[in-house]
């Protein structure tokens, strides 16, 4: 079957994104495998924090 | 040590402080959950509506497609394991844009429309609803393509900001839910409604694949819950099956079986039933239900004549053909 030829993000206007290497992102990237390997705090702007949970000590501490 | 529970989908993960849910990618920093892939998608490209595929929804219009990593489904057979299958720190390309970036960029292009696609945009919910309110306010469309492997009250809320869904019925069966995709049938049903209470467009797929869930008897089950619960006029789409990722064993599914699933739907009483991923098939056409006109003609994702009136109507009969026309 004939591919519909999508226009990748390489078309456009690169500048207005930051490729990361695999390297680059785990400094940046608020992964809890990151975190554990490294221990560095990961600072995170509250746009990331998710709408649905709670949490499950029976107190709720925080 | 603060355990979270994440409520967005049904799977309900109870994520220890230091780890990710079962799809990867929602995290659980000190006692606080958080969406990693927010703001870094890692797929942007331009399609056809018809990709989505939509065929109801503003026709042969571009669509600015985005995708970060992460599912919350694991089927055997996905098309973008390399995507899905993966948490946001195991990609190789991670872009940042931030919702407004979405927007302008999507506006830049010509797109109308903005889809939250590829993997499951369940999983990068809060961008989905930052970008989708930033695009309604610049005059753009919100599509989501999704399984619907969700909960009713996050679905609910996310529906305010959305214009369109293709949702995946993966099979009318929640054995096959349990042991192809790692879910089940019943939330995706609850979704297949709440889309249509909310008064999002909504088009269904269905891929059929060989052996597991090509069976008649279950395809008119399911065709007439569509009728019944949905309507007469939601489209639904059966794809065609290639073998993938870990469901390789399987042949492709043959024109036949598409073919009689295809007419089993519309004996049940499905008015616009296509055939997807096979280029050619009079499927891919849009016809009158009352008096047969051909309404919309297409080769793959391309339109070849669009004869509808400007309302949505059958030049010839008048029929109302339910859809966002334009
Ligand atoms: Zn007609």
């Amino acid at each position: 079957m004939k591919r519909y030829p999508s226009i990748h993000i390489a078309a456009l206007d690169r500048r207005r994104f930051l490729g990361l290497s695999a390297a680059a992102l785990a400094s940046v990237l608020p992964a809890a495998r990151t975190l554990a390997r490294t221990g560095t705090p990961v600072t995170l702007s509250d746009r990331e924090a998710c709408f649905y949970h709670r949490l499950n000590a029976p107190e709720g501490k925080r | 040590m603060t355990e979270v529970a994440c409520e967005l989908c049904p799977r309900g993960c109870v994520i220890p402080e230091g780890g990710a849910g079962d799809c990867r990618v929602r995290v659980n920093i000190d006692g606080r959950l958080r969406a990693s892939t927010y703001g870094r998608p890692s797929a942007i490209h331009i399609d056809p509506m018809e990709k989505k595929p939509l065929y109801h929804f503003h026709p042969g219009s571009p669509v600015f497609s985005i995708a970060t990593a992460g599912c919350n489904l694991h089927c055997l057979n996905c098309q973008n394991w390399q995507l899905s299958q993966r948490g946001g720190e195991e990609m190789e390309k991670v872009y940042r844009a931030d919702p407004d970036q979405v927007v302008a960029l999507a506006r830049e292009q010509g797109c109308e429309s903005i889809a939250y696609t590829y993997s499951d945009p369940i999983v990068f919910y809060e961008y989905v609803e930052d970008t989708g309110r930033l695009a309604h306010e610049g005059g753009l469309n919100n599509v989501f393509v999704t399984a619907g492997y969700i909960n009713r009250e996050p679905l609910r809320r996310l529906c305010r900001v959305l214009d369109a869904s293709n949702t995946d019925l993966k099979a009318f069966d929640d054995r096959f839910y349990r042991e192809v995709n790692a879910g089940s049938l019943e939330p995706v049903l609850d979704a297949l409604v709440t889309f249509r209470e909310e008064g999002v467009w909504l088009e269904v797929t269905n891929l059929v694949i060989p052996t597991l869930n090509d069976d008649l008897v279950m395809i008119r089950r399911m065709a007439r819950w569509i009728r019944d619960e949905l309507g007469e006029g939601t489209p639904l789409h059966f794809s065609r099956f290639h073998p993938q990722y870990r469901m390789r064993n399987l042949p492709p599914t043959s024109g036949e079986t598409l073919d009689r699933a295809r007419q089993e739907a519309l004996d049940a009483g499905l008015q616009y039933v296509y055939v997807g991923n096979v280029l050619g098939h009079e499927g891919n056409n849009t016809y009158c239900p009352v008096d047969g006109t051909l309404l919309i003609g297409r080769i793959g994702f391309h339109i070849t004549e669009n004869n509808l009136t400007g309302d949505g109507r059958c030049p010839s009969c008048g029929h109302p053909v339910p859809g966002v026309w334009q």
